[in-house]
């Protein structure tokens, strides 16, 4: 559902991204670990097609995004760390508005039934999202990925700024998503959260994936060892 | 789709937007405060203006018995027609004079000049519809469209939009039909409250030319205001926040409405300068006495008529011989007058047509002549009052001379009375139909189109070149 091939991408004479090569099969969820510049944003980027590789390929569902921008953006929902929303329009309102572009065609009850399932109380459905908190923007966002049925969710830094309780009901959802057979990328710090929902975890650092853990067969602690020993060897 | 969605959406925003709904409802006061003064100030004219030739006719018939030539002297105004627009569009109608003396051996220019009397307060600009329209909707729409693109990059939504497989040319068409949905919305009601002003107005022009007119405004308007809503779409996807987008309009329209009139003006003086009045006027006064001093002239028309009579003295003329030579030395005059002010004329074409080249620095200097046109109130329909003012006066100069000629015969104290001054028509000019002077305005509406279709291609490349997300 996600795949990189040699992906590369080089600002100037910087490398953001080197030969990077993974996927995100259907019903899975693949963490980056990363400090900043690691190229976690950049790949995201990259397989949103807001940046254009300097070689190698980004693919979406079997599509390389270069050559296919709106029908590989079409399957996909993103969810950065703040989830833009138009202040306006309210929290229904924004669904809507995201869900028709996306070509989907729902009733009110659905669309309600999205804000819901998003964890969104139904007293917020109809105020203007200028008074949303950072978690019930991101439930709007995870609402538009329910109502557009997307089959790959890229998630970036979702979880940061977000209370513990917050983070779990994120959290919970995006364990319900996987299981509908959504592929879904996040990138984080967080890695008690990382542990928690992925089910791979790659380590990132200068543009590069250093090592890809199997979470099941890993404790917290090994996780934590594993990460800092590649943040050490790099310092 | 996309584009209907994308353009619903900006429309329910601004709807929701207090700033937006503000400046709209601000506008439209504006606009009602600025079209009733314009109004009172067109109403006021007219009735002047009819109070005036009222009492010219009055003046006029009762000036009792004298000789013709003396009564041509005496002489009557022609009062320009004031066209129903000029409540919305006053143009030149301040400075190029509301009347014309018709008096014998003079072809006088226009006289009462609204801005001689005005004051220094003539220096600033006036509260007009047009003035609003001209400079303060541009603005208007600036406020509501630099944020277009440059808000949605700066909160992040233009990502989001993107990251739904909407692709940059669905939201450029959105974007700009919501522009023209905004540009409809301030024009309609403003053209309604301009068509009310000006059927309120109406001064006798022809109904069909009066519609023909405010159709063609319309068109303009919505043109020029398409310019500054494209330039503000194009500034906005170009720039990284609203501030840099807000900073750039506002400096262009400072520019174009500003800066770039006043600047075009002058350029057009310098490079074609304007006659000096005093040799204007000297130009005029050696008209005047040309007859005078050409002896082989007067020598050679007095043979003419002699001729014509068959006889070799002019005290044998069956006609008096003074009202004869009174009239070869206004149609002596008439040629060398017409020399001089076709020479002006000339010089405010020229002026003019370096104006339209000009025009390339700012849209506004275009759509004001164009607007002034449409209204009636430029120079071109001044030119064609001044010329039918002349013609009258020909008329009657002719009358009076011809009334002298015919009637003097005996010579002696001739006078004539009511009756021949009350056989003279009054003047009853009208402004000439905008169809038969179109062919001055076709390079205007040239140039504003092609400014239209430049700044949507501004628009188009900026909005689908987005490169910085």
């Amino acid at each position: 559902m996600i795949e990189t091939k040699k992906l590369t991408k080089k600002f100037g004479k910087n490398i953001a991204l080197n030969n990077l090569d993974f996927n995100v099969e259907k019903g899975e969820i693949f963490c980056f670990l990363g400090a900043n510049g690691a190229g976690k944003t950049t790949t995201i980027n990259l397989l949103l097609g807001f940046l254009e590789p300097t070689s190698g390929e980004a693919l979406i569902n079997g599509l390389i995004v270069q050559d296919n921008l709106e029908a590989s953006r079409s399957s996909l929902a993103y969810i950065p760390e703040q989830v833009s929303l138009y202040p306006e329009l309210t929290g229904y309102e924004n669904l809507e508005f995201f869900v028709k572009l996306a070509g989907k065609s729902h009733t009110s009850d659905f669309l309600v039934s999205c804000l819901e399932n998003a964890g969104l109380a139904s007293n917020f459905h109809n105020i203007n999202t200028n008074t949303y908190s950072k978690g019930m923007r991101q439930k709007v966002g995870i609402a538009i990925a329910i109502a557009k049925q997307a089959k790959v969710l890229l998630l970036d830094e979702p979880l940061s700024g977000l209370d513990p309780k917050a983070a779990n009901e994120f959290c919970n959802i995006l364990k319900k998503l996987k299981e509908d057979g959504v592929a879904i990328l996040m990138a984080t710090h967080d890695l008690f959260r990382a542990k928690e929902v992925g089910d791979r975890l790659g380590i990132m650092r200068g543009g590069e994936l250093l090592e890809t853990l199997h979470v099941k067969n890993l404790s917290l602690r090994e996780i934590e060892d594993t990460y800092l020993a590649h943040m050490q060897a790099y310092n | 789709m996309s584009p209907d969605i994308i353009s619903k959406k900006e429309k329910t925003i601004m709807g929701r937007n207090r700033f937006t709904n503000a400046v709209y409802f601000a506008t439209l006061i504006l606009m009602l405060v600025a079209l009733f003064l314009s109004w009172q100030r067109t109403e006021m004219f007219e009735l002047e203006r009819a109070t005036a030739a009222n009492h010219d006719r009055e003046v006029w018939l009762n000036q009792g018995e004298r000789n013709p030539h003396s009564a041509a002297h005496f002489s009557r105004y022609a009062f320009k027609p004031i066209p129903s627009l000029s409540a919305f569009e006053p143009g030149a109608i301040d400075y190029s004079g509301l009347a014309i003396w018709m008096e014998a051996h003079r072809r006088n220019p226009a006289t009462f000049r609204y801005a001689e009397g005005a004051g220094e307060l003539a220096n600033f600009v006036s509260l007009t519809p047009a003035w609003i329209m001209q400079a303060i909707i541009p603005l208007v729409i600036i406020l509501l469209l630099f944020s277009s693109y440059a808000g949605e990059r700066e909160d992040g939504t233009l990502r989001q939009l993107l990251s739904h497989g909407i692709s940059l040319r669905a939201i450029s068409n959105g974007k700009i039909r919501a522009a023209l949905y905004t540009i409809l919305k301030l024009l309609l009601p403003l053209s309604f409250l301009i068509f009310c002003a000006t059927i309120l107005a109406e001064a006798g022009a022809s109904q069909l030319d009066q519609l023909l007119r405010l159709i063609l405004l319309f068109c303009v308007y919505g043109f020029y205001f398409m310019i500054f809503a494209f330039i503000a779409i194009g500034v906005s996807a170009k720039t990284s926040n609203r501030r840099s987008s807000a900073i750039t309009l506002f400096t262009l329209w400072f520019f174009f409405i500003v800066v770039a009139p006043k600047l075009t003006n002058d350029l057009a003086t310098y490079t074609v300068p304007q006659p000096k009045g005093f040799d204007v006027n000297q130009s005029l006064s050696e008209a005047r006495g040309a007859y005078s001093k050409d002896k082989e002239y007067q020598e050679e028309k007095k043979q003419e008529i002699l001729d014509q009579y068959g006889v070799v003295d002019v005290n044998e003329l069956p006609v008096n011989y003074r009202g004869y030579a009174l009239q070869t030395n206004e149609e002596y005059g008439d040629l060398l007058y017409d020399q001089v002010y076709s020479q002006l004329g000339k010089t405010y074409k020229k002026q003019e047509n370096v104006l339209g080249v000009l025009s390339v620095l700012s849209p506004t200097t275009i759509l004001k002549q164009l607007s002034a046109g449409l209204a009636g109130t430029d120079r071109l329909h001044h030119d064609v009052f001044a010329w039918e003012a002349e013609l009258h006066r020909r008329y009657i100069i002719k009358m009076m001379n011809e009334d002298l000629m015919f009637n003097a015969v005996d010579g002696g104290n001739y006078s004539a009375g009511k009756e021949l001054w009350s056989q003279v028509i009054d003047y009853q000019g009208q402004m000439p139909s905008f169809m038969s002077l179109i062919s001055s305005y076709i390079s205007m509406f040239g140039i504003l189109t092609l400014w239209a279709f430049l700044s949507f291609l501004f628009a188009r490349h900026s909005t689908l070149k987005i490169r910085n997300l």
